[in-house]
C-alpha cells in the first residue's frame, strides 16, 4: 500500500469534484496495492521512505511494510526498486529477500545478467555419492600439505592491493529468534553490527 | 630456628605450587597439542577423501593466490592453525573446510566470482567452519557413537584413517546443521571485513548462488547441504551486515588484474 505524503502528486487536473478525486485516489491505490502485490518477488519489512538516491535522500514517498518492490539493480548496500510506476532506493536490510519467512526467495536484483557463469556440464568427481564411496587420494594430500603463505608475503600481498584492515572493532550479533509477522515479514530487530565508526553511506 | 624453619616450609610451598603450576601447564599443552594433531589427522583424512573425487588444479601461481587471500583472512580470525587452501579440479559449485586448517574450493566455484573481494568471502566462510570446529565435532560426535556400538575396538593406524576419510565423506555429502552455516556466514564476514575487504561481497557471492538453484547439477550438492543463499541472506541482513563499514579504499588495479589473472587460469 503507498501513502502520499504530497495528495497534489495524484491529482488530476480535470477532476474538480472532490470526491470524485477521491474516489478516483482510492481507486489507485487499491490498482497499487494489487499489481505490488501480485507482480514483484520481494516485500518490505517495515514501514519506509524510498529515497531519491542510494546516498540517504529520502524522497517524499513512502510506503507500508509488506509492500511487494521489484528490485532493479543493486549497488553496494543499496537496491533501486520499482514499486508500481515509482522508482527509487532502498537499503538492502529493507527488504524482505523471503529465505526467512518462508516467502518468495529469488533474489534478481538485475546485476547479475548472465555474468560469466558457463554453460551446465556434468559434475565431475564431487557429487554426494562420490564423497561417500570414493577412494581417498594421500598424493594429493601431499601436495596440499606443501600449500601456504608466509606472514610476510601475505602483508605485502594485501600493500599492493590495496587492502588494508580494520583496525576496530568488527562484529555481527546472532539474532535472536524473531516472531515471523503475518504480513509475510520479519520483524528485523536482530540488527547489531557494532563498529565505533560507522560510514553515513557507503556507495563508492 | 623456628623462624628459619617455617621460611624454609614456605619456600618450598612456594616452589611446589610453582612446580604444580609448569606441570599442569605442560599437561595442558600437551594435551591441547594432541587436540590439535588429532583435528589436523581428521581434517587429512577428509581432505584425502575429496581429493580422491577431484584433484587438484595444477598451476603453482592460482594456489599460491588462494593461499594468500585465504591467509589474509584467516590472520583476522583469532585462531593459529596452519592454513593449507587448495583449489581442485571441479565444475562443482562448492568448497570444503576440513578441521585443522584444510580448505578445498572448486574451480567451478571461483569461475563464478566477480572479484578478490567476493573470493575472500568465500574463504572466510570456510576458515570460520574450521575456527568452530564445526565438522570436527561432528567427527567426535560419530566416533562417539562408533565407539558405544562396538565397544572400544582397537583398530590399527591405516584402517582408522580410511575410516575417518569415508566417515568425512558421508558427513560433506550430509551437510552440517543451517545454523552452523549461518554462523559461518557472520563470522566470515566479521574476517573478512576486519582484513579490508568489502562486506557487500558476501551478498554478490550469495546472489550469484541463487542463480545457481534449481536442476543445476553443478550445485546440487550445495543446495542440498547448505540454507538457501536467499535465506543465508535475510540472515545476514538481520544481524546488519548493512551497517558495517565499507573499505575506504576501491580495489585498485592490481587487485583486480591479479583476479582475472587467477581466474583465467583456472
Amino acid at each position: 500500500m503507498i501513502c502520499q505524503s504530497r495528495p497534489c502528486v495524484l491529482t488530476v487536473k480535470h477532476l474538480t469534484n472532490k470526491s470524485y478525486t477521491m474516489s478516483f485516489r482510492l481507486a489507485f491505490t487499491v490498482y497499487l496495492f494489487i499489481f505490488c502485490t501480485f507482480s514483484a518477488a520481494q516485500a518490505l519489512r517495515e514501514d519506509q521512505g524510498l529515497f531519491d538516491k542510494p546516498d540517504g535522500t529520502l524522497s517524499t514517498i513512502k510506503l507500508k511494510a509488506g509492500t511487494a518492490v521489484k528490485p532493479l539493480k543493486r549497488q553496494g548496500f543499496w537496491v533501486e526498486v520499482q514499486v508500481g510506476t515509482i522508482s527509487g532506493w532502498l537499503k538492502v536490510s529493507m527488504i524482505n529477500f523471503g529465505g526467512a519467512s518462508g516467502g518468495p526467495t529469488a533474489i534478481d536484483t538485475g546485476r547479475l545478467g548472465t555474468g560469466n557463469i558457463v554453460s551446465t556440464s556434468a559434475t565431475r568427481g564431487l557429487s554426494a555419492k562420490d564423497l561417500i564411496n570414493g577412494k581417498p587420494n594421500f598424493e594429493e594430500l601431499q601436495k596440499l600439505e606443501q600449500l601456504n603463505a608466509d606472514g610476510a608475503t601475505v602483508v605485502a600481498f594485501m600493500s599492493e592491493g590495496n587492502v588494508i584492515p580494520i583496525e576496530q572493532k568488527i562484529s555481527l550479533t546472532p539474532p535472536k529468534p524473531a516472531p515471523v509477522s503475518n504480513a509475510g515479514a520479519t520483524t528485523s530487530t536482530g540488527a547489531g553490527a557494532t563498529s565505533s565508526k560507522q560510514k553515513k553511506d557507503d556507495d563508492w | 630456628m623456628r623462624a628459619r624453619l617455617l621460611a624454609n616450609r614456605k619456600k618450598t610451598m612456594t616452589g611446589n605450587f610453582i612446580g604444580q603450576i609448569g606441570v599442569w601447564t605442560l599437561l595442558g599443552a600437551t594435551i591441547c597439542a594432541q587436540a590439535q594433531t588429532d583435528e589436523e589427522n581428521v581434517g587429512k583424512a577428509g581432505a584425502a577423501q575429496v581429493l580422491g573425487g577431484a584433484a587438484l588444479v595444477v598451476g603453482p601461481q592460482s594456489q599460491q593466490y588462494v593461499n594468500l587471500v585465504g591467509n589474509a583472512v584467516a590472520k583476522h580470525s583469532g585462531s593459529n592453525y596452519k592454513w593449507h587452501f587448495g583449489v581442485i579440479k571441479s565444475d562443482a559449485i562448492n568448497a570444503f573446510a576440513l578441521p585443522g586448517g584444510y580448505i578445498l574450493l572448486s574451480s567451478g566455484l571461483l569461475k563464478s566470482l566477480e572479484s578478490e573481494d567476493d573470493l575472500a568471502f568465500v574463504l572466510a566462510h570456510e576458515v570460520s567452519h574450521v575456527v568452530r570446529k564445526h565438522h570436527y565435532q561432528v567427527v567426535q560426535r560419530q566416533r562417539l557413537a562408533d565407539q558405544a556400538s562396538k565397544g572400544l575396538q582397537s583398530v590399527t593406524q591405516d584402517a582408522e584413517t580410511n575410516k575417518l576419510a569415508q566417515a568425512s565423506g558421508q558427513i560433506y555429502a550430509r551437510g552440517l546443521d543451517k545454523s552452523a552455516e549461518f554462523e559461518s556466514d557472520r563470522m566470515g564476514v566479521e574476517f573478512m571485513t576486519r582484513a579490508g575487504y568489502d562486506p557487500a561481497a558476501a551478498l554478490n557471492v550469495l546472489e550469484k548462488l541463487q542463480r545457481f538453484k534449481g536442476d543445476d547439477p553443478r550445485a546440487e550438492l550445495l543446495f542440498s547441504t547448505h540454507p538457501s543463499p536467499a535465506e543465508r541472506m535475510d540472515q545476514l541482513l538481520l544481524v546488519g551486515i548493512d551497517k558495517l563499514p565499507r573499505p575506504s579504499a576501491k580495489a585498485n588495479s592490481a587487485r583486480d588484474g591479479r583476479f582475472k589473472a587467477f581466474q583465467n587460469a583456472l
